[in-house]
């Protein structure tokens, strides 16, 4: 009996979560789709009743705390929508504190309901890919579906989404999305925040790891780390630990005029970190607009 | 239309499936997936099942063709997954078009379409059989072995859930008792059946709502309107109605190929007293127009066969060759079919009695045009 129960009643994303995948969706030059990472929260009980029923069965809640999006669209599983248990990009390491909750698919100008596959894949997920737990809310059970539209020459920019989670049934049955924001309203929520700061994953090996690379490799390495370093180094330089020190002790007389100049100096440097920010992203823009041109050849639209 | 910005490799999946299904397929709102909104790639289907259309959206990525493309069902088919349930042949054979997905091969599509729709004919049958209706489960049990009969259930917001057939009926082709024939699909008429759902063994059954539709182009033979439908009695089944309707459709069938041949006769009649006709319709003989003189007045008659004659008097307008409006268009006279006749009179009689009327009539005609113009 309690198998046929959904694993969880409600789903919550948080706002800057939410606006990410958004983002991620309306910025992808087509059709978009990835994981979802976060964890199960119980609910509090229901209120009790005088009812002598069987009591009800505790309730879960999931919470999405970050996404991974695929590089192409239907990577990790099959035109059957079966899931590709060796892909690598399945078993990316997740976030720690979060596992595996679902995942989602966005698609321009389509009705918001799942298609054939996504509905295959949802199952296919939830029944092959078994986390460390046997228990079903351990099971990436959640399906976010996004849709956008633009009209009026753009101006005018349409999201939409709805959440499902996956039954051991089979079927994908709807489930309301509250979005965490601050406020009063979620006062609870931000009580049991832990922050978290993790490194983005990179799936390639270090060089320096490389034992076949021989001398000349490591040498490259060692190379590459002295110019990071160097590069490090320039952006705090004139902020030395010496010269921190003496904002203490005995020279802390002139204390006004030292942390002016190093404000004033700091304004400077973060101009220039903007201003590489910005021509990085600049490239990063152009290389994506290769990249397209690049994928419209493999598709024969040129 | 967006159709024009479909990327070739789709653009001929699409053409391909649109000319060579047997099925009338339409396409709707084709549209683009594209952040740019440059390549269209995504379109909805109107694929006809059970007298009605059912909506599908077919979801192809321009910029990764070779991803095999997905399909958003109806709303009302929540519970359709082809690609999940029980393995059967149509479901393994759906899987197999799906896997191997080749988009540089154009009749991919029409496979998947069909293959979709077979899953889908199935699935709607489950859906029927599971119902809790003695009635409707007998209907099943005799009839569903006809070929190519559909079924579907019609729910509404506001009506109570009813059962739909579609049957199709005589099984010879329409298509081959017309010569020349130019119909491209394959002609059917289909008896409607709708059952409402009882669900309690005390109430009598309702009768069902019958209804015969034919495909479009039929009406050039054979109009279903002119059938009257036989009564369907207290307690009857579908397997007893069938017979006796399929037994009157055909006579009334033959009945209308034979009238081909009695309205090519009368224009091949006309030709004696008119000349030869100016044109005809060849095939169905539905019309024909003949050039007359009196006197010096010149004017075209055309004459409109209804598929009942030559119980039915073709209609006749007149047209002059030398009275316009004032925008320059020929004048005519309203339908005539008040002339004398009679379905008993042989053929050249028929057409010497309608020269002989017209001899009277063209002269009112004249007067009326020249009446026309000089207002």
């Amino acid at each position: 009996m309690a198998d046929d129960l959904p694993p969880f009643d409600k789903i919550s994303i948080p706002g800057p979560v939410l606006a990410a995948i958004l983002h991620r969706c309306s910025s992808s030059s087509g059709d978009s789709d990835g994981l979802l990472f976060g964890r199960a929260v119980p609910l509090p009980p229901r209120e009790p009743t005088d009812d002598l029923g069987p009591s009800p069965s505790p309730t879960l809640a999931a919470v999405v705390t970050s996404h991974l999006s695929s590089s192409s669209p239907a990577s990790f599983f099959d035109p059957l929508g079966r899931i590709d248990s060796n892909s690598s990009f399945l078993s990316s390491p997740p976030v720690p504190g979060s596992h595996l909750i679902g995942w989602f698919s966005a698609r321009r100008r389509s009705p918001l309901r799942p298609s054939m596959r996504e509905r295959a894949v949802s199952l296919s997920l939830f029944k092959s890919v078994i986390q460390d737990s046997a228990d079903f809310s351990a099971r990436p059970s959640v399906f976010l579906l996004l849709s956008s539209s633009e009209w009026g020459n753009q101006a005018v920019h349409t999201h939409d989404y709805r959440a499902f989670v996956a039954c051991p049934s089979g079927a994908l049955e709807p489930r309301s999305v509250s979005i965490v924001n601050v406020g009063p309203a979620f006062r609870g929520q931000y009580g049991a925040f832990t922050p978290e700061s993790p490194f983005p994953w990179i799936p390639m090996a270090p060089r320096w790891k490389d034992d076949d690379g021989g001398e000349r490799r490591s040498l490259n390495g060692l190379r590459q780390v002295a110019h990071e370093q160097r590069v490090l180094d320039a952006s705090a330089e004139g902020f030395g630990i010496e010269r921190l020190g003496s904002l203490v002790g005995d020279g802390a007389a002139e204390y006004t005029s030292e942390v002016e100049d190093l404000y004033k100096k700091m304004l400077v440097k973060l101009e220039g970190l903007a201003r590489k920010v910005e021509e990085s992203n600049v490239r990063v823009l152009e290389q994506e607009s290769r990249n397209i041109e690049l994928r419209k050849k493999l598709a024969g639209l040129d | 239309m967006a159709a024009d910005t479909l990327p070739p490799l789709i653009a001929a999946q699409l053409n391909h499936l649109i000319s060579n299904s047997p099925h009338s397929i339409k396409v709707d709102q084709v549209r683009s997936g594209c952040k740019n909104g440059l390549y269209s790639d995504r379109f909805t289907l109107l694929i006809p099942f059970c007298l009605d259309f059912i909506k599908w959206d077919f979801i192809f990525n321009a910029l990764y063709p070779s991803v095999a493309p997905d399909v958003v069902f109806s709303p009302d088919d929540d519970d359709f997954c082809p690609l999940a349930g029980e393995e059967d042949d149509v479901s393994v054979a759906l899987k197999n078009s799906l896997v191997d997905w080749n988009s540089k091969d154009s009749t991919r599509l029409l496979e998947l379409v069909h293959k979709l729709r077979d899953a889908y004919v199935n699935y709607q049958r489950k859906r029927v059989g599971e119902l809790d209706d003695a009635r409707l489960k007998f209907e099943i049990s005799t009839v569903f072995s006809r070929e190519g009969i559909e079924v579907c259930m019609v729910s509404g917001a506001d009506k109570p859930e009813e059962v739909k057939f579609s049957v199709p009926l005589l099984d010879t082709s329409l298509n081959k008792l017309v010569i020349g024939c130019p119909w491209k699909n394959e002609q059917k008429i289909y008896l409607q059946v709708i059952f409402p759902i009882i669900r309690s063994y005390s109430s009598t059954p309702a009768a069902p709502r019958l209804k015969l539709v034919s495909t479009s182009e039929l009406k050039s033979l054979f109009s279903i309107e002119d059938v009257k439908l036989p009564p369907w009695l207290d307690g009857m089944c579908m397997a007893e109605y069938l017979p006796a309707l399929e037994d009157n459709l055909k006579m009334q069938v033959v009945e209308a190929v034979a009238s081909i041949g009695a309205r090519r006769r009368f224009i091949e009649a006309l030709a004696p007293l008119f000349g030869r006709p100016l044109e005809a319709d060849p095939v169905f003989c539905r019309k024909a127009t003949v050039v007359a003189v009196s006197g010096t007045f010149n004017f075209l008659v055309s004459f409109s066969f209804s598929t009942q004659f030559p119980k039915q008097q073709p209609t006749l307008a007149l047209q002059s060759c030398q009275h316009f409006t004032s925008q320059g268009v020929p004048l005519m006279s309203s339908p005539i079919n008040d002339y004398p006749w009679s379905p008993r009179w042989d053929t050249p009689q028929m057409a010497e009695r309608i020269f002989e009327f017209l001899v009277d009539e063209c002269l009112n005609f004249k007067k009326h045009c020249q009446d026309t113009q000089q207002v």
